[in-house]
């Protein structure tokens, strides 16, 4: 593949789970760092940061199953568990317990699923523009996509999610080939499973599978012993401030960076900052 | 500083009597061009044109442009160049962006002036070369009686001594700023890559470039060609102006070039007084090289390698392609351009459709890897006229240096030769591999029965689709004509993983070389 023009220049790994590859890139050696993406990124969203880290660290970044260059099953339990089980797995595997842990969008609620349920630790861990917490609220642009019978529709035969998150995820305009390297791996109807799952995945009720699961984590918020450093671009319609402002009332003690410039995708419009930042709160 | 027309000054004074500029049968000694050049001076200054007005300048080549042209310098106005094979739409924003003060033009832009009349409000001086009663000041009134010496003008630091806007592929146009210096250079750089002399013969297939041939002191015959279009150029008549003036240098597009040299194959005739042609403004088929190759009794054809905000930045001859690289151009390496001429340095950028505002922001790729073309010399113009963000999309500053950002990509050879792959904006990249236009493209031209050929993204699938031109102009692809393309493809490592293929009647191609192929449009239409 070419990506490595675009500084995607990782040799792939692949861990199979029941049956399925989950996709994953572990670069360097030393300290481990496990970066999780969310909805519809993949590995790729950290290639600056694993190019930058795994000099000094190993780095691990899976690609989330149905997502990147992970297979897409049609038949496979999209739920928070087992997507937060997938990834101990994998852990497990690689013979890592303790790592530091960078954490965006809804891979939030998958990480702190790892540092809260299972006997992995976390010792630090960088929360950019996601949650891991229930709400009430939800920005009516992913409600969209999220109510039936139309959300599923938009998603998977329009693309009406990775779409528009190459334009509305960015203050700086994505560069042509970015863009592109987002998009391809949901090209494909079939491909767009993980995508429109992962939304449906966001827990509204009580009776929704995943409620349970990410109540539990929330309940385990306040206990948590990591190191936390929040970065937070603030032109993101998404993750707006109410998000934000969540995380500060559950770490007020933690440190928080906010940009002014940078939406939903940081690394994508200032990487070079956040790098800067999360260096500084690796080494301290 | 310098004024660019102070080298006609000074060849009137080291050969007034050798002939400078012909047109037809009439001609000009240099004393005479400069005279002239004098006497439009005045006549500028009488009709009320000052130092650094913006001077729109419409005039079909003759034996009088060169002289308008160097009088524009002399008195230190910003001659304001478009491309009349531009697009209606372009030429008319480009007025409009410019705002010029003065408009000298043949009638019929005068006429063109009432219908457009908004286009034109600025203009405080209007200036027709022509005699056409009521219509504007005549620039030929009186001009016999006026003074043969003017007091050049001398430039400022920030003064400008041109706007040229060109027809870029697609687009709106962008005004490029020219100082008096980077003429100079260009001027020394051109005497001395193809070491020319007061002894040379051009002939200007490209009206401006008789403003060189005239500074280095060459003679310059101004052949008959429709500027506008010149893949409609009347071959027999410009294969009379070449044997009429000896001429010893051709230069222009390969569109009119293409045209000469079916004309001499047919009719079996050589060309033996002539040592370079100069090829440039689009890119030549190596087929073209061949042809020349058996035309030509002592010289060869050249590509020079360049933007007009960057000109030259290589060179290359027909001879060195043919001889080493026309295997590697098959084989869909690119198209060697050549090194990079003397005082003019190459750097290979990682794509990125972005400003990138230092050089400290990017890096440099390694011999062989493919990115954007880079380049900085003397010549690098620094800005376009009233375009900041156009600007800050182009250049790259480096410690008090500038970068131009060519917009077109390729690679370093182990040897420091240019390789040219395509132009940026015609990359295609699926999400995993990138396909390059160039190197695509060689591979299935060398079909006997294909014209040309054009890699272009399928703009919803993101896939790679290759639409080709038949020599019969055929709309179609018969199976056997597809197996032989899948073959080709099949044998060739760039072309591996291309399987999609379409055929048209005609490629939409631009109008003044009717070479560059408009892929944007012609991705609109590829099938789902």
């Amino acid at each position: 593949m070419d990506l490595k023009n675009l500084g995607y220049d990782f040799s792939s790994q692949y861990f199979n789970v029941e049956g399925h590859n989950l996709h994953y890139i572990d670069e360097g050696s030393g300290d481990v760092i496990v970066m999780l993406h969310g909805n519809p990124t993949w590995s790729f969203y950290y290639r600056e940061l694993i190019q930058h880290f795994s000099k000094t660290h190993r780095v691990i970044v899976p690609d989330h199953m149905g997502c990147g260059l992970s297979d897409k099953p049609q038949d496979y339990n999209y739920s928070l568990a087992r997507r937060v089980s997938d990834v101990e797995k994998l852990l497990k595997f690689l013979g890592v317990d303790h790592f530091k842990l960078i954490v965006h969008d809804w891979g939030g609620a998958i990480g702190f699923g790892l540092a809260t349920l299972t006997d992995l630790k976390a010792d630090k861990i960088v929360i950019t523009n996601t949650a891991a917490f229930t709400t009430n609220y939800i920005p009516w642009q992913i409600n969209i996509v999220k109510k039936r019978p139309l959300g599923p529709f938009l998603v998977k035969y329009l693309n009406g999610f990775c779409w528009p998150a190459t334009f509305m995820t960015t203050v700086r305009r994505l560069p042509r080939f970015v863009k592109q390297a987002y998009l391809m791996p949901y090209k494909k109807l079939k491909d767009r499973v993980a995508i429109n799952q992962f939304v449906q995945d966001i827990p509204m009720s009580k009776k929704h599978k995943s409620y349970n699961t990410l109540k539990e984590i929330e309940d385990k918020l306040n206990d948590l012993d990591s190191e936390k450093l929040i970065l937070w671009g603030k032109k993101d319609f998404c993750f707006n401030d109410y998000f934000l402002n969540r995380w500060k009332a559950i770490y007020p003690e933690s440190k928080f960076v906010e940009y002014e410039d940078a939406g939903h995708y940081l690394f994508e419009d200032n990487a070079t900052g956040a790098i800067a930042e999360i260096e500084r709160f690796f080494v301290s | 500083m310098k004024n660019v027309s102070e080298f006609i000054q000074e060849n009137a004074q080291k050969f007034p009597k050798k002939t400078s500029i012909s047109f037809e049968s009439r001609s000009y000694s240099f004393l005479e061009l400069n005279e002239k050049i004098n006497q439009f001076c005045h006549k500028f200054i009488e009709l009320g044109v000052k130092p650094q007005d913006k001077v729109l300048f419409f005039v079909k080549p003759n034996l009088d442009f060169a002289a308008i042209t160097f009088a524009l310098f002399r008195i230190g106005a910003i001659s304001v160049f478009i491309d009349p094979g531009m697009k209606r739409e372009y030429f008319l924003n480009a007025i409009e962006e410019v705002k010029p003060d003065v408009l000298v033009g043949i009638p019929k832009v005068h006429l063109l002036k009432r219908m457009k009349a908004q286009y034109f409000s600025n203009i405080r001086v209007f200036i027709q070369v022509g005699r056409v009663p009521f219509l504007a000041e005549s620039l030929y009134k009186g001009i016999k009686k006026l003074p043969k010496t003017f007091e050049t003008y001398q430039p400022k630091e920030n003064d400008l001594a041109a706007i040229l806007y060109t027809s870029g592929g697609t687009g709106a146009p962008k005004g490029v700023e020219y100082t008096h210096d980077i003429f100079i250079n260009q001027t020394n750089m051109l005497r001395e890559t193809f070491s020319l002399s007061e002894a040379d013969t051009d002939i200007p297939g490209f009206a401006l470039f008789s403003f060189f041939s005239l500074a280095i002191g060459m003679r310059s015959h101004v052949p008959r060609i429709d500027v506008s279009k010149p893949s409609l150029v009347d071959p027999e008549a410009l294969f009379a102006d070449i044997k009429q003036s000896n001429a010893s240098f051709l230069a222009g597009s390969p569109a009119i070039w293409d045209r000469l040299a079916d004309y001499c194959l047919q009719n079996r005739l050589k060309l033996d007084s002539v040592k370079h042609v100069v090829m440039f403004g689009a890119p030549v088929d190596i087929r073209l090289h061949e042809k020349f190759a058996q035309i030509l009794t002592e010289g060869t054809t050249y590509t020079p390698y360049g933007a007009t905000e960057c000109l030259p930045v290589s060179c290359i001859s027909g001879r060195e392609i043919l001889k080493f690289h026309k295997r590697d151009f098959l084989d869909g390496r690119g198209i060697c351009v050549g090194k990079p001429i003397n005082g003019v340095e190459v750097k290979i950028i990682p794509m990125l459709d972005h400003p990138v505002l230092d050089m400290s922001q990017t890096h440099e790729l390694a011999t062989g890897e493919i990115g954007e073309i880079v380049v900085h010399s003397k010549n690098v113009t620094q800005k376009y006229y009233g375009k900041a963000q156009a600007t800050e999309l182009a250049k790259i500053y480096d410690k008090g240096k500038v970068w131009h950002r060519m917009g077109d990509v390729g690679f370093l050879d182990k040897d420091g030769k240019i390789w040219f792959c395509g132009r940026m904006k015609h990359v295609v990249f699926d999400g995993k591999e990138f396909f390059y236009p160039s190197q695509i493209e060689a591979i299935f031209n060398k079909h006997s029965k294909i014209k040309r050929s054009a890699l272009v993204q399928n703009l919803e699938t993101k896939q790679p689709v290759v639409v080709i031109q038949r020599k019969d102009n055929k709309p179609d692809l018969e199976p056997m004509l597809l197996m032989d393309l899948k073959n080709l493809a099949k044998t060739h490592e760039v072309t591996k993983k291309l399987s999609l293929f379409e055929a048209r009647a005609e490629l939409p191609v631009d109008v003044r070389h009717n070479i560059k192929i408009d892929r944007e449009q012609l991705s609109k239409d590829v099938r789902a």
